[in-house]
């Protein structure tokens, strides 16, 4: 059995305020009819240490784990450092910034981007 | 148990300055060859796990997020402690088309090693935020104190 292995992200990704290791949160991206839904993975994380903001086209997920090693521990066997969640995705002009909707649970952040009107398939009626 | 050295997360330079795009992602985990995404079905997986000590007892932790801590199936045998469990697909067949899946699926089996002053009568464990805690308590002349053990 391979040893899991949590995907750090490369330096130039994110601006590094501290020396714990940045890792990328695996995803799922699914398409539905009324928009994209995105469940990341960020254990460690609780709803009040998400970031998420949407500038420049460019949508931005961040996750602060609080450390929850205990004072006087002494590892013993570690397969990943702490560490904190950042990731990036570009966001078209097929989302409607507005209406973004995120909640998050068991460490697995869901985050809903609805299709804007623009990008919604419109059928055309031949008279 | 050996200290297994990080990966290095293998680099390519696009010759995008800073942010990379998400396109360029999605290749590579196409391409990177540990594992090969599949769109349909389970692949086998393992969740990210470590194990610490301090003087009254030894934690093992086990990354599982979004997965029902009801469903882990956590026994011991001898000296080992085995976590079992399963993450269920949350794929609805219908209306969806998954564009990436990188979260990892089906079931999974991982075994620990427990020091001999592991107290097998007290385990206990507790989930949040996707991390689970396995409490291991230390038998009673071991409390108090990290064993150190002497190389000669």
């Amino acid at each position: 059995m391979e040893v899991p292995v949590k995907k750090q992200a490369e330096r130039g990704d994110v601006e590094q305020a501290s020396d714990r290791p940045y890792y990328v949160p695996r995803v799922d991206i699914i398409e539905s009819e009324d928009g994209l839904t995105v469940l990341a993975a960020l254990p460690g994380v609780d709803k009040d240490n998400v970031s998420l903001t949407a500038e420049g086209g460019v949508l931005s997920v961040s996750g602060r784990v609080k450390s929850s090693l205990p004072e006087n521990a002494d590892a013993r066997y570690v397969e990943a450092e702490e560490g904190d969640f950042h990731r990036s995705f570009r966001l078209g002009r097929d989302v409607d910034k507005e209406k973004m909707e995120a909640s998050m649970q068991d460490g697995v952040l869901k985050l809903f981007l609805p299709k804007s009107q623009w990008a919604r398939t419109k059928k055309i009626e031949v008279k | 148990m050996a200290l297994l050295p990080r990966k290095k997360d293998e680099s390519r330079s696009f010759g995008l300055p800073g942010l990379r795009s998400e396109i360029n992602r999605l290749f590579d985990s196409f391409f990177e060859g540990r594992e090969l995404p599949t769109l349909f079905g389970e692949r086998g997986f393992a969740p990210v796990m470590d194990m610490v000590e301090t003087p009254q007892e030894i934690q093992i932790r086990a990354e599982i997020p979004g997965m029902d801590a009801k469903s882990l199936d956590i026994s011991v045998s001898g000296d080992t402690l085995t976590l079992k469990g399963e993450k269920k697909s949350e794929r609805e067949e219908k209306d969806e088309n998954y564009y990436v899946m990188e979260r990892s699926y089906g079931s999974f089996s991982r075994s620990v090693a427990l020091p001999s002053y592991a107290d097998r009568e007290k385990i206990s464990a507790d989930c949040k935020d996707g991390v689970l805690t396995i409490h291991v308590g230390k038998k009673e002349e071991a409390r108090g104190k990290t064993i150190q053990v002497d190389v000669k």
